[in-house]
């Protein structure tokens, strides 16, 4: 009982005796007392009726408004029973910040907006991959003698038609860039995840998954045979045909390159979808390039290549052989392109 | 077991119910909370305490001074007419929150 006595004398202890703070104390000290001789009566031992007595005290936060003790409660740190209110009023300004979460329709837009416009990038990047080849045939072609004319204008109207098919791919990528403007906020990662979508994101990356492997493994295959139309050439041909016809070759393997980019790039939009949906904070604007790293890589990679082959050729002026710069790119290409593969898989396997 | 979060507003309900059928102490309505609740909850005596002041304060519950049958001083409270008018309007309001609560966890496993 003396226990009883104690721990409500130290519970009031802090505040001023004021007469509803006595009245509450005597009131709980009785209920305290009948609770105490009413588990006594029901066979437990003193020890065991004092703990369920205390435990079933509660917390004098609830009393504060009753009795008059709200502004010692409130802001007191050291004051019994009130740590953890005392922390409650920083809560909602460190939420505030939270970006509103992704919904289910918006996601679902998003991913039908990704899905249809897939097709448009692929063949953009295609398009970009591809922009050299009547530069590159025509060059070889005019400067081997294959076609009665200027290897100058040959050059021209090779140039013409790259800047032609670089402007129609940029068109489109543009366009499509418009149609997933609604969406930045996704793409930024400036949202909150919401588990239902977490959910439905993964299921249809898995869904698609199985497609988007096999088409990955064509287009591997497609980019490692690409070289195969200039060894041929160089191997079999008299070399004087090699000399004209070697930048046909070339546009050959320009275009089964670009061919396997048909085939992968429009695959790969669920995955990505749900990288994008399952990443949020900023971050997915990061991974958004890192996902699809062989459409980005064929985008930046490819005009790279464009540049040094004209850097080559018009400065070194050596369009016959400056051509070798397209099957070695290949063989690069293909090489990081499988390497990055052989990483994805194994880091889903170990996901897994 | 019901967190104290989830009952608290209905502890006044409970106590209103239970003081409509004869005035009592505050020990006594804790264990007629507990008869009622069994282990699903415990009511706390602040909760309890704080409860009936509330409802004294808003002049739904008056108070008298009491004894025990040992000669203990007890405070008695009592169910005003306000505090029966509060108490249908509060069984109202609990059919409404049930209804409209449980129309969303329609289809919901627990």
């Amino acid at each position: 009982m003396n226990v009883i006595t104690a721990y409500l004398e130290t519970m009031f202890g802090a505040y001023s005796p004021t007469a509803r703070l006595l009245e509450a104390k005597a009131e709980l000290h009785t209920m305290m007392e009948d609770a105490y001789h009413g588990y006594v009566d029901q066979g437990l031992s003193e020890n065991e009726a004092v703990g369920r007595v205390i435990t079933e005290f509660g917390n004098l936060d609830e009393l504060a408004p009753q009795l008059g003790i709200s502004a010692e409660i409130a802001p007191a740190a050291g004051g019994p029973g009130v740590a953890a209110g005392a922390t409650m009023p920083s809560a909602p300004h460190a939420r505030a910040a939270a970006p509103a979460p992704v919904t289910q329709e918006e996601a679902e837009a998003f991913a039908e907006a990704r899905r249809r416009s897939e097709p448009r990038v692929a063949l953009a990047v295609a398009l970009l991959v591809m922009s050299p080849m009547p530069l590159i045939a025509l060059a070889t072609l005019t400067g081997g003698g294959a076609i009665a004319l200027d290897q100058q204008v040959g050059v021209m109207i090779g140039l013409g038609a790259l800047l032609a098919i670089v402007t129609v791919a940029v068109m489109m990528m543009v366009r499509r860039g418009q149609l997933l403007e609604p969406f930045a906020r996704l793409t930024a990662g400036e949202f909150t995840r919401s588990p239902g979508v977490d959910r439905w994101a993964r299921q249809l990356a898995a869904e698609a998954s199985p497609r988007r492997t096999t088409a990955l493994q064509i287009a591997i295959g497609l980019w490692i045979l690409a070289v195969t139309p200039v060894l041929a050439m160089s191997l079999l041909a008299p070399p004087e045909v090699t000399q004209a016809w070697i930048g046909v070759a070339v546009a050959a393997m320009l275009a089964i390159v670009a061919t396997g980019l048909l085939v992968f790039l429009p695959s790969n939009w669920a995955a990505s979808v749900a990288e994008t949906l399952t990443q949020a904070e900023g971050v997915a604007a990061a991974s958004d390039d890192r996902r699809g790293i062989v459409g980005v890589i064929s985008a930046f990679y490819w005009p790279l290549v464009v540049v040094v082959f004209l850097g080559w050729s018009f400065i070194g002026g050596d369009w016959g052989r400056s051509w070798i710069v397209w099957p070695i790119a290949a063989v690069l290409f293909a090489a990081i392109s499988s390497g990055l593969h052989a990483v994805e898989r194994y880091r889903a396997n170990r996901a897994g | 077991m019901i967190s104290a979060d989830a009952i608290r507003g209905y502890v006044d309900l409970m106590v209103l119910s239970l003081l409509r059928q004869r005035p009592s102490y505050a020990y006594e309505l804790a264990q007629q909370i507990h008869a009622v609740t069994g282990a699903e909850y415990t009511i706390k005596q602040t909760t309890l305490y704080s409860a009936v002041k509330r409802l004294e304060g808003a002049g739904l519950v008056t108070s008298y001074a009491g004894a025990s049958e040992s000669g203990k001083p007890r405070t008695y409270y009592c169910i005003s007419d306000g505090g029966l008018s509060h108490l249908e309007l509060k069984v109202a309001e609990w059919r409404d929150t049930k209804s409209v609560v449980d129309r969303f966890i329609e289809g919901v496993e627990a």
